[in-house]
C-alpha cells in the first residue's frame, strides 16, 4: 500500500510541473492559453508521442528501438504510394502496419533470440528502412496524395484533429496493454530483472519479439498520420522521431534501465516539450537560444522528477517479483 | 571468445574480398573511354539524385565518357574518403558535388595538380582556380523570388521568414539577397518572426501554426527553400487564411511546381539540374580530350523564376523525368 502512494506523488510531480508551465505560460503570453492554441500543442505532439508510446514499451523491456523514425518514414511514404496506386485507404492503411510489422518482427527476431544488443539492430535498421524507401522513390518525395491528408489533417466529429484521435486512440490502447495485459506485465517483469523473469517462467524472448512487433505497428502508424498532416510523402520527415520519442518517453518518468513507465507518463513528458516548443515560438525567441532552453528545461524536468523518485527505488525492484509470480 | 576473433577475421578477409573484386569489375571497363565519377551529396535529396540522373542522361550522349556515382550519404567524412578512393582507382575525372566546399578545397587543389581533373558542380566556394565550376549561384535564386515579392507585396508588408539549418551556405546567401533586395529597400516592411526550419516541412508547418495564434495579419512567408514554405501554407490552409497569405520559396522541384500550379505558392526560383548536367558533361569533355587547354572552366548557368505564368512547363517536364508520378 505504501509504495502505491508513492508512485501517485511521482505521477503528480510530471502533472505539476505540466500545470506550472502552462500557468507560467499564460502569464508569458496571451496567445498561449486559447482553445486554438492548446488544440495546436495537441497537434503537434500527437506524432512524437504515437511514437513515443511505442519506444515506451520498449524500454520498459529493457531494450531500446531507434528504428522508430526511420521506419515512420518508410512505411508512411509506402502507405502513400500504395494509396496513390489503388485509391483504397484501408489497403494502404494495411501495407504500412504490415510493413511496421515486418520490420518489427525483424528487429525482435535478431534482438530476442540471436541476442544482439537492440542498440546496434535498431541502428542498422534505420539505414535499412530509409534505403528500402528510397529505393522506391529515387530520392523524390511523394506529391499528391489526395485524401491519404485525412489520416493528419481535418477534424474528428468537427471538433477533434484527426492527429489528436489517433493519439488518444493510442494512449487508450497502450495504457491497456501496459496496465490490463499478461504481455504488458511480463514487459515490466523482464525489464526489471530478466533472469528473474526468465526463471518465473516467462517466455522472455517470445515477449521481447512482440513488444519490437508492436512497436513497428505503431511507428507505422505514427509515419501515416505524419504524412497525412504533410499533405505528402516524404521518407526524410521520420527521421529524429526516435529520439525526441526517447526524451519524452524519460521524461515522463519511465526509467531508462527498465521496469518502470506508463502511457500517461509519456504523454505528460510529450505535452511537456510541446508547450515549451508552443510558448518559446509564440514568444518569438531567437533559434540559438530555443535550443539552450529546452535542452536546459529537459535536464531540469528529469531533475525534479528523479529527485521525487530517490525513494521509490524500492518499489522498481519489488515490481518484477510481483510480475513473476502470476 | 576465440570463435568470435576468427569469425570476424573471416568476416574482414569476406569483405576485403569482395572489395577487390568489385574494385577489379570497375577497372576492367575499356581503355579508350575516360572513366569519370560523380560524387553526389546525398542520393537521397531530391535535388541530387535529380542532378545525378540529368548527368547521367548527358553523358550517355557522349560515346568516350563513362560516367559511375558514388553517394556520400551527407557525410562529409564519407565524400573525402570516396575522392581518395576515385583518386588512386584512376578515375579520368571527378565531379564533385560538394558537401562543404571550403573543408575539400585543399584535397580538392592537390589531386588536381597531382593530375587528376575535377569539378565542383551546383556548389562552389570558388577558391580553387584550376577546379572547373558548373554552379548556380544561390544569391541570385534568392535575388529573383525577393524581386517577385517586392513586386507583389504591399508597401508595408508583415513577414514571417524561415530559414534553412544554421551555418548553410544556401540559405545565407538567399537570405542576404532577401535583405539586400527586399528588407534593406523598405523601410515599412516589417519582419515578425524569423525561425530556423532546417529545411523541414513539418517545422515550416509548426512554426506558422503558432505564429497565426499571435500575429493577426501575415501577409508573407518567406522561406528560404520550398518545402518549408509548402509546410506553412498547409498550416495556413487548416487555420483558413491561406487565401489571404503569400507563400515564397526557392528550390523550384517537383513539390513547388505543383504548389504553385494548384495556386497555393507564388514563386520559386530552380537551379536547372538539366542545364548544370549538360554543361558540366561538355567541360568534362573538353577537359579529357585536351579541347580545353586551361584544364577547367567556371559557369554560372543563370536561374529561372517560376511563377503561375510559365510553371506549365515545368509539370510537363517533371512528370516526363518521372520526379512526378
Amino acid at each position: 500500500m505504501k509504495s502505491k502512494s508513492k508512485i501517485n506523488i511521482q505521477k503528480y510531480s510530471l502533472i505539476l510541473i505540466l500545470i506550472a508551465m502552462m500557468v507560467v505560460c499564460s502569464f508569458l503570453s496571451s496567445n498561449f492559453f486559447t482553445a486554438k492554441n492548446l488544440t495546436n500543442i495537441l497537434k503537434q505532439v500527437s506524432i512524437v508521442t504515437i511514437c513515443a508510446f511505442a519506444q515506451g514499451m520498449i524500454i520498459i523491456c529493457g531494450e531500446i528501438d531507434l528504428s522508430i523514425g526511420y521506419l515512420a518514414g518508410m512505411a508512411g511514404s509506402y502507405a502513400c504510394i500504395v494509396y496513390v496506386a489503388t485509391e483504397n485507404l484501408v489497403i494502404a492503411f494495411l501495407v504500412g502496419i504490415l510493413l511496421g510489422a515486418l520490420v518489427g518482427a525483424i528487429n525482435g527476431l535478431f534482438v530476442a533470440y540471436f541476442k544482439l544488443p537492440s542498440f546496434i539492430v535498431t541502428l542498422a535498421m534505420q539505414t535499412v528502412c530509409f534505403g528500402a524507401i528510397c529505393l522506391y522513390t529515387g530520392g523524390q518525395n511523394i506529391y499528391k496524395i489526395g485524401n491519404f491528408k485525412i489520416f493528419g489533417q481535418g477534424e474528428v466529429f468537427g471538433i477533434i484533429p484527426v492527429t489528436v484521435t489517433f493519439m488518444l486512440i493510442m494512449l487508450v490502447i497502450t495504457h491497456i496493454i501496459l496496465k490490463y495485459t499478461k504481455f504488458g506485465r511480463y514487459l515490466y517483469a523482464i525489464g526489471g530483472n530478466s533472469e528473474a523473469a526468465n526463471a518465473a517462467g516467462i517466455q522472455v524472448c517470445k515477449i521481447k519479439w512482440t513488444a519490437f512487433i508492436v512497436s513497428g505497428i505503431f511507428a507505422a502508424i505514427a509515419g501515416m498520420v505524419m504524412m497525412g498532416r504533410l499533405n505528402a510523402g516524404i521518407p526524410s520527415e521520420g527521421t529524429g522521431y526516435e529520439t525526441d520519442a526517447i526524451t519524452a518517453t524519460v521524461i515522463g518518468g519511465t526509467s531508462f534501465s527498465g521496469g518502470a513507465g506508463t502511457a500517461f507518463g509519456t504523454l505528460l513528458g510529450s505535452l511537456i516539450i510541446g508547450v515549451l516548443n508552443n510558448i518559446m515560438n509564440l514568444m518569438g525567441i531567437d533559434s540559438y537560444l530555443q535550443m539552450i532552453i529546452k535542452g536546459a528545461i529537459i535536464i531540469f524536468a528529469v531533475l525534479i522528477d528523479v529527485l521525487s523518485k530517490t525513494q521509490k527505488i524500492k518499489v522498481k525492484i519489488m515490481a518484477p517479483a510481483e510480475g513473476g509470480q502470476k | 571468445m576465440k570463435a568470435k576473433k576468427v569469425f570476424s577475421v573471416l568476416m574482414a578477409a569476406a569483405m576485403m574480398a569482395g572489395v577487390m573484386t568489385g574494385g577489379t569489375a570497375t577497372t576492367v571497363s575499356a581503355a579508350d573511354t575516360y572513366k569519370v565519377a560523380f560524387l553526389p551529396t546525398d542520393m537521397s535529396a531530391t535535388f541530387a539524385s535529380w542532378l545525378a540522373s540529368e548527368l547521367q542522361t548527358a553523358f550517355d550522349q557522349y560515346d568516350d565518357m563513362e560516367l559511375t556515382v558514388i553517394d556520400s550519404k551527407n557525410e562529409l567524412e564519407t565524400q573525402i574518403s570516396s575522392l581518395e578512393t576515385c583518386v588512386s582507382q584512376g578515375y579520368d575525372y571527378i565531379i564533385l558535388l560538394p558537401l562543404e566546399p571550403a573543408a575539400e578545397d585543399d584535397l580538392v587543389e592537390g589531386y588536381i595538380n597531382d593530375g587528376t581533373p575535377i569539378m565542383n558542380i551546383n556548389l562552389d566556394d570558388l577558391a580553387v582556380e584550376k577546379a572547373s565550376s558548373v554552379i548556380a549561384n544561390p544569391y541570385d535564386l534568392g535575388t529573383v523570388v525577393a524581386e517577385e515579392a517586392k513586386k507583389n507585396l504591399p508597401e508595408d508588408a508583415k513577414v514571417v521568414v524561415l530559414l534553412g539549418p544554421s551555418g548553410n551556405t544556401d540559405s545565407i546567401e538567399r537570405r542576404r539577397a532577401y535583405e539586400d533586395v527586399l528588407f534593406s529597400q523598405n523601410e515599412n516592411i516589417t519582419i515578425l518572426d524569423e525561425q530556423i526550419g532546417d529545411w523541414e516541412k513539418s517545422k515550416g508547418m509548426e512554426y506558422m501554426e503558432n505564429w497565426l495564434q499571435v500575429y493577426d495579419d501575415v501577409d508573407a512567408v518567406i522561406s528560404m527553400n520550398d518545402a518549408m514554405a509548402i509546410g506553412a501554407y498547409e498550416a495556413a490552409k487548416d487555420a483558413g487564411v491561406a487565401d489571404d497569405i503569400q507563400f515564397y520559396g526557392v528550390d523550384g522541384l517537383a513539390d513547388a511546381a505543383v504548389a504553385i500550379n494548384d495556386g497555393e505558392m507564388n514563386a520559386t526560383a530552380l537551379q536547372d539540374a538539366q542545364v548544370m548536367a549538360e554543361e558540366g558533361a561538355r567541360i568534362a569533355h573538353e577537359v579529357l580530350t585536351g579541347e580545353n587547354k586551361d584544364g577547367y572552366e567556371k559557369v554560372q548557368i543563370p536561374v529561372t523564376l517560376i511563377t503561375k505564368d510559365n510553371v506549365s512547363e515545368f509539370i510537363d517536364r517533371y512528370t516526363e523525368n518521372g520526379m512526378l508520378k
